[in-house]
């Protein structure tokens, strides 16, 4: 950008930059019209223009101790970005984030900033609920570079090209980020995915008016211009023997994600009409089951949907739910709205939309026509007691206050676990809990030699964020690996132990 | 300059205390100072092994030179293990430092003006570390004693295992803060992220500024001062230790 355009954002005073301005209240982000938004699948928040974005980037105060850098899982230098994008350097301030973070579009606008890097924000301090909108300008830098020509191709020399081979199953965040740092520091990722297209759960687990799919096929390419090789619908374990890719490769990272969905265990629970939130979400989302018939996936549309959890997921289903014409939909939730882990934003988005969310209470048993489909859900009131291990408190039921709820559509989406598959194929791999892998909380090495795991196949469905940073640490050691096999950790610690 | 050259040529010693031994019995010419060796030797800086190789020969000329000295690493020279096994001199960095910054430290003041990487003071004995810049991840992980000072701040996995020494960090700590901790003492001046002592079994940390979430889980042992503002975090699942919320402010 000119100068001329700049002063006309106010960026600059007589070739000065402005002071800061935390004092002013932050810049809300434009958003399609509730009323509207429900009759289309198109992306709810609009982004900053670039006036809002300078305005926005303006009240930072760039801290010498930024709090908001320790509290981003990836560590972001947030305040270097923003500090960039005050100053009209909108691309720079894109590639700035990409040092740290491969896929900055996404986690803009699926990362729950609010309890992350804006809670820790100091302006929190001095004027309260009012933080930087990190997240959205984080998303608006993302937009600024991709929507220029060659945005998503890296413009990073990669110096030392090294003689190593890494394959990396899974194509969602962890296993995008780990092959994109795999990739700059010089070695060769080959990057397997199941289904036919790459994303992971960006693609059949976020719906397109929360993440646009084309948003991350762009994200997607910035990691293939890095010389990472994809191959879509290739199974692990089923197209190629893990033997095979165990003499192929030097090391395997494991980033398969948690795409196994968790039930309830209740009586009729497989009367047609309830779904999982991982098929539900896949119908819609990968396979664009709500163009039936243009797409080949059909899916039932509901007059009156409930859906059980109240999670990202669950809030996802509910809008969705709006979206494909439903009267009405709600979310049965065992806790209160204190407790819900769905990010504030999607809660309230879903609420304008009009879902309506049914607290403290808990489904017993579903109830079905003549035909096996759902009619009802029998439901019971409960209580909260004495906090869990999760440090949430546990929800107790309250006797004879069962009552029946009418619905012809049930989506559970009360949590997912890892896919059963690569633990099962892999001899030796150590796990808990059936199928969440194990791993050394320094490396990431699993029990198997040269196998590393991270993202949420070592901890359980988590957020996307979590997912990127346990890439970020597990290339770290990958690199460490393949440059030292026979290194052993932590030599002096270990050997004046003996 | 010929000595390094040959240095650096050698098979890199998977123990680092090997490595160092090797580098002792170098030839040093002990008139020169640690820049003017920094200097004649920083041309090699493209090479893979650079980093782990300068830092180590680096210290080992401080070790047997012993007398304080200052150091200024320009942008783009990265050295990892400067200070590893120093003993008794001050030395004083200007610019930045990589991973493992005083490794192993037996004695002696490291005073770095500018940044480290990751695992700086690990596996620390004695002698202290001012910090005037941030560090990076697992700051004195296995630390066994000594004085860390941090100016600004830390990121995750601070004080990782360790079972002796204080550590404080004036600005702020990122995502676990003395996970498996046995001894020593933590004090961090404003925020913590998430997973503070967890799994800890003894020791002392002091958080005066915001906590994050998942605190004290599986906690056996230690004590815990944290700000009575954020009294209402939930507390994870602990059979030992104690979690003490207070008023900075008034004392």
């Amino acid at each position: 950008m000119d100068k001329k355009e700049l002063l006309e954002l106010g960026v600059v005073e007589e070739g000065k930059p402005k002071k800061p301005t935390p004092r002013l209240p932050r810049r809300e982000i434009a958003c399609q019209d509730p009323k509207e938004r429900i009759k289309n699948f198109n992306e709810v928040a609009l982004g900053y223009t670039l006036k809002d974005a300078v305005y926005e980037a303006m009240r930072c105060l760039e801290c010498s101790k930024p709090r908001c850098v320790v509290a981003c899982p990836v560590h972001i230098d947030i305040p270097s970005f923003i500090g960039l994008i005050a100053r009209g350097k909108f691309e720079e301030a894109c590639e700035d984030i990409r040092k740290y973070n491969s896929l900055p579009a996404v986690c803009g606008r699926v990362c729950p900033q609010e309890n992350l890097c804006e809670a820790a924000c100091i302006i929190n301090d001095t004027n309260p609920k009012n933080p930087i909108a990190i997240g959205r300008l984080e998303r608006f830098a993302a937009d600024y570079l991709l929507s220029q020509e060659n945005g998503n191709e890296n413009k990073i020399e990669i110096r030392h090209k090294t003689p190593f081979k890494v394959a990396v199953i899974g194509s969602g965040p962890t296993g995008l980020t780990c092959a994109a740092e795999l990739a700059k520091m010089g070695h060769t990722v080959h990057l397997f995915e199941a289904l036919h297209k790459p994303g992971g759960v960006m693609m059949y687990g976020i719906p397109e008016f929360r993440l646009p799919k084309e948003i991350v096929q762009k994200e997607i390419n910035y990691v293939r211009s890095l010389g990472v090789n994809i191959e879509t619908n290739c199974i692990i374990g089923k197209t190629i023997p893990v033997s095979d890719i165990m003499n192929e490769f030097d090391a395997i990272y494991i980033g398969t994600g948690a795409g196994f969905p968790n039930m309830m265990h209740i009586p009729g629970e497989n009367f047609a009409g309830i779904y999982s939130a991982n098929e539900f979400l896949t119908r819609v989302n990968l396979m664009r089951a709500y163009e039936f018939p243009k797409s080949s996936t059909p899916i039932r549309k509901p007059k009156k949907g409930v859906v059980v959890g109240a999670g990202f997921t669950a809030f996802d289903v509910v809008r969705i739910m709006l979206r494909l014409g439903a009267d009405e939909a709600e979310i049965v939730y065992r806790r209160t709205r204190k407790e819900m882990p769905g990010r504030g934003e999607e809660i309230e988005h879903s609420q304008e939309e009009g879902a309506k969310i049914r607290e403290l209470t808990n489904p017993v048993r579903f109830i079905g026509d003549e035909n096996g489909f759902v009619k009802a859900v029998e439901v019971q009131r409960m209580e909260l007691g004495e906090p869990d291990s999760s440090g949430r408190r546990r929800p107790v039921p309250v006797p004879d206050s069962n009552y029946i709820i009418d619905t012809d559509l049930v989506v559970i989406a009360i949590g997912q676990t890892p896919n059963v598959l690569i633990p099962s194929a892999l001899k030796n791999l150590s796990t808990r809990w059936g199928s969440v892998i194990n791993v050394n909380r320094e490396t990431y090495m699993t029990s198997v030699p040269k196998v590393f795991a991270g993202g949420d196949a070592i901890t359980g469905a988590a957020t996307v964020i979590l997912a990127i940073r346990a890439a970020k640490e597990a290339s770290r050691g990958i690199d460490e690996f393949l440059k030292d096999p026979q290194k052993k950790w932590y030599p002096q610690a270990f050997s004046e132990k003996k | 300059m010929e000595l390094f050259e040959n240095f650096l040529k050698t098979n890199k010693e998977d123990d680092v205390k090997r490595e160092f031994e090797k580098a002792l019995n170098l030839e040093f010419d002990l008139k020169l100072t640690l820049q003017d060796v920094l200097n004649s030797i920083s041309h090699f800086n493209s090479e893979d092994n650079f980093p782990y190789k300068s830092g180590i020969f680096l210290s080992a000329f401080a070790f047997k030179r012993n007398c304080d000295d200052v150091l200024k690493v320009e942008n783009g020279i990265e050295i990892d293990y400067f200070g590893s096994f120093l003993k008794s001199n001050q030395i004083t960095v200007k610019g930045d430092l990589g991973n493992f910054t005083g490794a192993f430290l037996d004695g002696g003041t490291l005073l770095i003006e500018g940044s480290i990487g990751d695992k700086g003071g690990y596996s620390m004995n004695k002698g202290k570390i001012w910090i005037k810049g941030k560090a990076g991840n697992h700051l004195c992980h296995f630390m066994r004693g000594g004085d860390v000072l941090v100016d600004k701040n830390a990121l995750d996995f601070v004080g990782n295992s360790m079972v002796g020494g204080t550590i404080e960090i004036k600005g702020s700590s990122g995502y676990s803060l003395g996970y498996r901790m046995v001894g020593g003492e933590i004090e961090v001046k404003d925020l913590s992220w998430d997973l503070i002592g967890e799994e800890m079994v003894g020791g002392k940390i002091t958080v005066r500024g915001h906590i994050g979430k998942e605190l004290c889980q599986n906690m056996v042992g230690g004590i815990v001062f944290l700000n009575e503002e954020y009294k209402d975090t939930p507390k994870g699942k602990t059979s030992g230790g104690k979690v003490v919320f207070m008023n900075f402010r008034k004392r």
